[in-house]
């Protein structure tokens, strides 16, 4: 986990699944209490997500607005992606190429 | 037995714990890469099987460890891929849990067909086929393949007597040294093996499947494997008579990828007429 302006990044990487959810749900309810606008989870070097990983994501966008926080994920490997495309996640959570793309924006001195 | 089993197909026996998919799909990878099947199917391969088993870890025996079996076989149009317990059925252990949805609806999303099949005795047993594209299963595996065969749970076991934490079981023997080679590497560190010692690991299993293609008493192979505390064993049956004993001479076999070299025990025993070989690694770095 590491803190950029006002954004927090997860980066995720090998499988997640009943295995290691429980250790990103942990790490992601340390992110959300943190004193940031966003949280980005990185998920470009995820290998495998099953539906524990989707039931996650699905509880962290739910538990960071009611945080006041946003929840952005990265793409991540084509498993991964035709995952949040099947279980709608991907159109429920917002989705970047890359952490530029929200870092950039959040770290502007006139960003939002 | 074996004679009637052509297509290539592989099976894990194993305990419902949480990392049990994780084997799981190690093997369905590793079959499916050693087939040449095409990787965006194999994915969906891994996609489906995965919700199967977490099925099978979450609500089968009530969150507690039971046996299952997954077998992997390559049909003539592509794979068939069949989840057994022997817990409660999924559907009256957790009728509303919403991951039990979620996982049906993926398994039948990404699953040409998907079947679940209240099992004979009790349990439940999850069928799901997937039909590869023209060309791909590679030359091997359409070679291998028998044209128009029904798709059949394998149920015949070999009577090798075989038991522990996870039991493989393989067909043609040129698939086991891939497919243990990556049940091996994932097991390594649930005894506590050091990066060093699950090197050896890999080493191991490729002396083991090399050894199987040579003296494999069928046209399958079954590998019980045991992870414990610094300790990795496996018993490889069954294997003709009297191929297995030179293996232990550490006299002959001096080459450092040896397994007299590479392991701490080797013995040689016959069970129901079948020679058995069984080979414990120990990490003695951590010892």
């Amino acid at each position: 986990m590491h803190t950029t302006g006002r954004v927090v990044t997860l980066t995720v990487t090998g499988e997640l699944d009943l295995v290691s959810s429980p250790m990103l749900e942990r790490e992601l309810e340390r992110a959300i209490g943190l004193d940031a606008d966003l949280i980005l989870l990185d998920l470009r070097a995820l290998e495998f997500m099953d539906s524990t990983g989707v039931h996650l994501l699905l509880k962290a966008q739910q538990r960071a607005e009611q945080a006041g926080r946003r929840l952005a994920l990265t793409k991540g490997g084509e498993q991964v992606q035709r995952l949040l495309e099947l279980t709608g996640v991907a159109d429920l959570v917002r989705i970047v190429a890359s952490p530029a793309e929200v870092l950039g924006a959040d770290c502007a001195p006139d960003g939002p | 037995m074996s004679g009637e089993i052509d297509s290539p197909r592989v099976r894990l026996e194993l305990t419902s714990r949480p990392e049990a998919a994780r084997l799981v799909r190690g093997m369905s990878s590793a079959a499916g890469e050693a087939l040449g099947f095409d990787p965006e199917l194999l994915s969906d391969v891994n996609t489906a099987i995965s919700e199967a088993c977490n099925n099978v870890i979450q609500h089968a025996y009530g969150g507690e460890p039971g046996p299952f079996s997954v077998d992997v076989a390559l049909v003539a149009d592509g794979l068939e891929v069949h989840v057994l317990d022997h817990g409660r059925g999924i559907r009256e252990a957790a009728p509303d849990h919403d991951g039990l949805k979620v996982g049906l609806a993926l398994m039948s999303a990404v699953a040409d067909r998907a079947e679940f099949i209240r099992a004979p005795g009790g349990g439940t047993e999850v069928r799901l086929c997937f039909r590869a594209a023209a060309g791909a299963g590679g030359a091997s595996g359409a070679a291998l393949s028998r044209a128009g065969e029904a798709p059949q749970v394998w149920q015949a076991r070999l009577p090798t007597g075989l038991s522990g934490d996870v039991v493989l079981t393989v067909s043609p023997v040129e698939l086991l040294a891939p497919v243990l080679g990556r049940i091996g590497r994932a097991l390594a560190p649930s005894a506590g093996f050091s990066l060093d010692r699950c090197a050896d690991v890999c080493l191991v299993t490729d002396a083991l499947g090399a050894h199987a293609e040579r003296a494999a008493q069928t046209t399958s192979i079954s590998v019980a494997l045991g992870a414990h505390d610094q300790l990795l064993e496996f018993a490889v049956s069954p294997l003709r008579s009297g191929t297995s004993r030179r293996l232990g001479d550490r006299q002959r076999e001096r080459r450092p990828e040896s397994l007299a070299s590479l392991t701490d025990e080797l013995t040689v025993s016959y069970v129901n007429g079948h020679e058995l070989l069984r080979v414990a690694m120990r990490d003695h770095r951590r010892s």
